[in-house]
């Protein structure tokens, strides 16, 4: 793969490097399992790969921003993943800095330099 | 199918913390067989299997998103720990040469491609063991309950200047401090046994070489000086032109005490020997050689710092029309 398409991809990687979590944070109101949250995430259009968002969900529950259960009564054991109530007054006040950032950049990208 | 998931869930827990291990293995698997169960049933042939484990990634890979970055040595020691490795690269080599040619000098005959092969073989072999002790030491550092936080200690105001000669880096000269005690320790050892003894035995030593008592005491008060003066710039904050000139003076006075302490006592037991080497001034060349670099190292700094005034305050501005 070329050099440019390289840091492109990274480029990329660290954009969205942020989103991803507050994605994650606004679809855990309803218990969901790691498959279901990648399934869930890609029908809104969010493509969130299994090696980001598995120890993601891991890592914020060990921050308190989600909890989690493992249910034994189905097919297979699985590991549910809910937002807590630390978690919703993080995903409020990111939410607000989401909001004001996508504005902040509107103006950015489309100041004089950018048509 | 279970065999293939079983292995990449195994390859990924081995690079994995102990107490983690077991739950993120389980929930790896189960993540795993959900998505192969959606996406190709209940029968995934091993090709399908391994075409889904290669999009989850190498297994190092995927152990390493769950922890986060760990140092053996973290960037903020590691520049101390290699100035420490600095020393021990010099000085272990060239202790070990002079302990084996001084050695081979007062035991003739000798074999001195043997003597040469010792050399570097203990040489390197001194070199290694030093060289893990010291990484051992800043790893217990970093991993200890010590924090080592550079915000708590950072304040803008107290930046070292761009080529401040008055600049005290603290742990260059707690490390000097440190070291400057170890070597007091060495001299008062020769004075109580009278001489230079190696191997180092309180008892009974195998050779003792005379050295004159009153210049031991006196290397062992310059070097207590020297610390005395790296801890007063320490407590100060920077060095003074006065200060750095009296450390400078004590650090020359060492090196004329070397010849009287280590030199010129060598020299003479090496000529019992080798009574051909009578007359050469090794000895005086070896006090040169020790002052040397001591003057070329300080005498820069020793011009500059007189004249040196701090910047305080921005660069006056133009004025303006």
């Amino acid at each position: 793969m070329p050099e440019s398409e390289n840091h492109l991809d990274n480029l990329r990687l660290e954009l969205r490097r942020g989103i991803v979590v507050l994605a994650v944070l606004s679809q855990m109101d309803t218990a969901r399992y790691g498959y279901s949250l990648i399934q869930q995430l890609a029908a809104q259009g969010l493509e969130v790969e299994e090696g980001t968002l598995y120890p993601l969900l891991r890592r914020l529950e060990k921050q308190g921003l989600l909890e989690s259960e493992w249910e034994v009564g189905e097919a297979r054991p699985r590991k549910y993943y809910k937002i807590s109530p630390q978690g919703r007054a993080v995903l409020a006040t990111l939410t607000a800095d989401w909001l004001e950032t996508v504005e902040v950049m509107r103006k950015l990208l489309q100041g004089e330099n950018h048509g | 199918m279970a065999d293939l998931v079983e292995r990449y869930v195994h390859q990924v827990g081995r690079y994995l913390p102990p107490k983690e291990r077991a739950e993120i293995e389980a929930e790896l698997r189960s993540q795993i067989q959900d998505q192969l169960e959606d996406r190709f049933g209940g029968a995934a042939s091993q090709e399908e299997i391994a075409s889904a484990l290669a999009e989850f990634g190498h297994p190092y890979t995927m152990a390493a998103s769950y922890s986060r970055e760990k140092y053996l040595v973290g960037p903020i020691l590691y520049p101390y720990m290699m100035l420490v490795m600095r020393y021990v690269w010099v000085l272990t080599p060239s202790l070990v040469v002079f302990l084996n040619l001084f050695g081979a000098l007062i035991s003739p005959p000798v074999d001195w491609l043997n003597v040469l092969i010792q050399t570097v073989l203990t040489g390197a072999q001194g070199t290694l063991i030093v060289s893990a002790l010291v990484v051992l030491f800043f790893a217990l550092i970093q991993h200890s309950y010590l924090k080592i936080n550079p915000d708590d200690e950072f304040k803008p105001m107290d930046l070292p200047e761009v080529d401040d000669p008055t600049h005290v880096d603290r742990y260059e000269a707690a490390f000097g401090s440190v070291f400057g005690a170890f070597v007091i320790l060495f001299w008062l050892y020769f004075l109580y046994m009278g001489g230079l003894a190696l191997p180092f035995i309180f008892n009974n030593p195998e050779n003792v070489i005379p050295v004159p008592a009153n210049w031991l005491i006196l290397i062992t008060l310059s070097s207590a000086a020297m610390i005395a003066m790296n801890l007063y710039a320490l407590r100060r904050g920077r060095w003074g032109s006065l200060p750095y000139l009296i450390e400078t003076l004590l650090e020359l006075f060492g090196a004329i005490c070397l010849y009287f302490v280590i030199f010129e006592p060598i020299f003479q037991r090496v000529l019992l020997s080798m009574p051909n080497l009578a007359g050469l001034p090794l000895p005086e060349l070896l006090v040169i050689l020790t002052a040397t670099p001591i003057m070329v190292g300080r005498v820069p700094k020793l011009i500059k710092l007189p004249g040196y005034r701090r910047a305080d305050s921005p660069p006056a501005s133009k004025t303006a029309g």
